[in-house]
């Protein structure tokens, strides 16, 4: 009798037990599913109604190339749209109209490139007040809400060109520089190039700067002037590949013994590499800055961060990365066929600019 | 005595002189100025706008302007180059630059003698249309042109070795236009037009057909300077030319031409353009800050200009 009535005990505190284990479960299961009004599985999963898009300054030029597809590829992958529009010039009225005309389509999101950040604030603002994200690169705009400003870093990257200059000048001598000043982006450039020869090579002078933009025929004219005055002058550094194809065909009306290295490819630049008539060249990691812009709007976009400070309260954004830093490859002879972006965007299958994300193979 | 008042009664002698007085004041800042190196290089630096400068000195003596060539030189470089790429063969290419060339100076014809416009917007509006389809045809980035033929890279090299084509050209096309403005009755009767349009038509003259037959022979100067252009820098830039029409226009008055036609000097054009080529040069030479360099050359170009100007009244004051 004892054992009957020890065994039934026993048999309902087991039932008893599991039955209330079940319940706290299923009560943990409903707490959990109340609490997944926030993003979980599936959140990189958009739609293709959702355009973004990439805005930059002398669009068409080949250094974007890769950055658009870095930015088509996020856009594929995520499941959404991309566009890329931009300024034919990189004068600054040109950028914000474009601008504009963006904010007008209804975007998801808007990653752009300013040749000079400063006089884009007005406009950010109006993307802040109309809640469309926003990603800078190249320069940054202040006072207004950024998710995210991504450059290369100049410094870094000038150095590197200094660094290559110096070693083989064996620490002295003289250079001089064609130059793009007005744009401020370039000037930062400038800026960096100049600073970073002052710490590392003291001994090496710049002796000229020349004020050539992106004009081919001025880059021409003004190495025959530089070379003509200073004819001790072993380097050019461009910081640009239009004045750096001018300085090299100087370099070959003139028989000049001066080495030309520059910032940014082009095709003409690559053939100079590798024909030996242009030293080298500096080029950023284009793709990774668009790849990361767009994958930093959707997360905007969709508010898929929750981070541990006030943005709730909206005294700060909930994304804001203050600075994306990339990378730099110093392109010489042999490696410049890699950097070719008809190559690049043929095995990719893509077709560039006119394409949209959702197109993409 | 006489006779050297008389020469210096010649707007181009003038010229020369202010050319000598740049001489002296930059190769007083630095010696390089006066080598034949930096001469040679500056008149090159200048030589492919001033074969487009022979037109637009032509256009503003029959009383227009055209302010299109930049842009249809940048197209030519993108016809000429997608031409090559597209067949391999440059002298196609050279031929579709020119045909271009000859179509735009066609269309602003057409424009400004049959459908009435001013030149002034119909200049501006066949440029707008250049720029853009150079931006088409270029897809907004240099066109690669390195793989151009060895004989047509020769062209933008040099002749015997001593002077370049594309300057041998310059002097050629100058020496010819300058020839026949003076002495040919064709060329003379765009002047006769830019005097008076409405005198020329009651004497017989074909406005609209002269006026055709100028902007015809820009837009072929222009398919000249495109392909010359090819062949020194072996790229095709979309922004090629931006600001040639207005350093032509301000070479040409500078030169001798009257902004209201009837008036004009090939030669005088030339020289000014060369006279502005030395002040670039000679502002690079002294080492002027690269912020300075755009005010500073102004500013020397205001002196030369005010010099020629002050001349110009004492030469009427005289008379």
């Amino acid at each position: 009798m004892k054992k009957r009535v020890l065994a039934g005990f026993l048999a309902g505190t087991m039932v008893c037990g599991m039955m209330f284990t079940g319940c706290g479960n299923n009560s943990g299961n409903t707490a959990q599913s109340e609490e997944s009004s926030k993003p979980a599985a599936g959140a990189f999963v958009g739609s293709e109604d959702e355009t973004y898009y990439l805005e930059t300054f002398l669009c068409g030029y080949d250094y974007w190339t890769s950055y658009y597809e870095g930015f088509m590829d996020a856009a594929k992958q995520l499941g959404v749209n991309a566009k890329y529009v931009g300024a034919t010039t990189s004068e600054i009225e040109d950028e914000v109209q474009v601008f504009q005309q963006i904010m007008a389509s209804n975007p998801a999101g808007i990653m752009v490139n300013p040749s000079d950040g400063t006089a884009f604030t007005a406009v950010a603002k109006e993307c802040n007040e109309k809640k469309i994200p926003l990603v800078v690169g190249e320069s940054p705009i202040p006072d207004c809400e950024v998710a995210m400003f991504i450059n290369h870093d100049e410094d870094a990257m000038t150095e590197k060109a200094v660094k290559y200059i110096g070693e083989a000048m064996g620490g002295s001598g003289s250079i001089a520089m064609l130059t793009t000043p007005g744009q401020a982006n370039l000037e930062l450039r400038d800026k960096a190039f100049k600073q970073n020869m002052e710490e590392l090579y003291p001994d090496i002078n710049i002796v000229f700067e020349a004020n050539t933009q992106h004009d081919n025929a001025k880059g021409a004219a003004d190495v025959h002037q530089i070379v003509s005055s200073y004819s001790d002058v072993q380097y050019i550094f461009c910081d640009n590949p239009d004045a750096a194809m001018g300085a090299v065909t100087a370099k070959e009306e003139g028989g000049y013994d001066v080495k030309i290295i520059t910032f940014d490819t082009n095709p003409n630049v690559l053939d100079y590499i590798k024909e030996g008539k242009l030293e080298a060249a500096i080029m950023p990691d284009p793709y990774a800055f668009g790849y990361m812009g767009m994958l930093t709007l959707y997360m905007a976009r969709h508010q898929l961060w929750d981070p541990m400070w006030d943005y709730k309260s909206g005294n700060r954004p909930a994304i804001e990365i203050p600075l994306l830093s990339t990378s730099c490859s110093v392109v010489t002879a042999d490696n410049a066929d890699i950097f070719y972006s008809d190559k690049y965007k043929e095995e990719r299958g893509s077709k560039g600019y006119d394409m949209e994300a959702k197109d993409l193979p | 005595m006489s006779k050297v008042k008389k020469l210096f009664e010649i707007r181009e002698v003038t010229l020369i002189l202010i050319i000598a007085v740049l001489f002296i004041f930059f190769g007083c800042n630095n010696a390089n100025f006066l080598g034949a190196a930096n001469i040679e290089s500056t008149v090159l630096s200048v030589a492919i706008t001033g074969i487009v400068g022979v037109g637009a000195t032509l256009a503003l003596s029959i009383g227009g302007l055209d302010l299109s060539v930049g842009a249809v030189v940048a197209l030519v470089c993108a016809v000429m180059g997608n031409v090559f790429l597209s067949t391999g063969n440059v002298v196609l290419g050279m031929l579709a630059g020119m045909a271009v060339g000859a179509v735009f100076g066609v269309l602003n014809g057409i424009l400004i003698t049959q459908f009435g416009l001013g030149t002034f917007i119909a200049t501006l509006v066949t440029q707008q249309i250049a720029r853009g389809l150079a931006m088409v045809l270029t897809k907004g980035t240099p066109v690669n042109l390195t793989y151009i033929p060895d004989w047509a890279k020769q062209i933008g090299g040099k002749l015997g070795g001593v002077l370049s084509y594309i300057i041998f050209v310059f002097i050629i096309v100058t020496v010819i236009g300058q020839i026949m403005l003076k002495k040919s009755a064709a060329v003379r009767k765009g002047l006769y037009i830019g005097s008076n349009p409405m005198a020329a038509h009651y004497s017989g003259i074909n406005v609209k057909k002269v006026n055709m037959c100028v902007y015809i022979t820009i837009g072929l100067l222009c398919g000249l300077a495109g392909i010359l252009s090819v062949c020194r820098f072996h790229s095709a830039a979309p922004n090629y030319g931006a600001g040639m029409e207005t350093e032509l226009i301000a070479a040409a008055v500078i030169g001798g031409a009257s902004l209201e036609g009837g008036n004009g000097s090939i030669a005088g054009t030339a020289i000014a353009l060369i006279m502005l080529g030395f002040v670039q040069s000679g502002i690079v030479l002294m080492g002027v800050s690269v912020y300075w360099q755009d005010m500073v050359s102004n500013i020397i170009l205001l002196v030369a200009v005010l010099l020629d100007a002050f001349l110009e009244v004492r030469r009427k004051t005289k008379k």
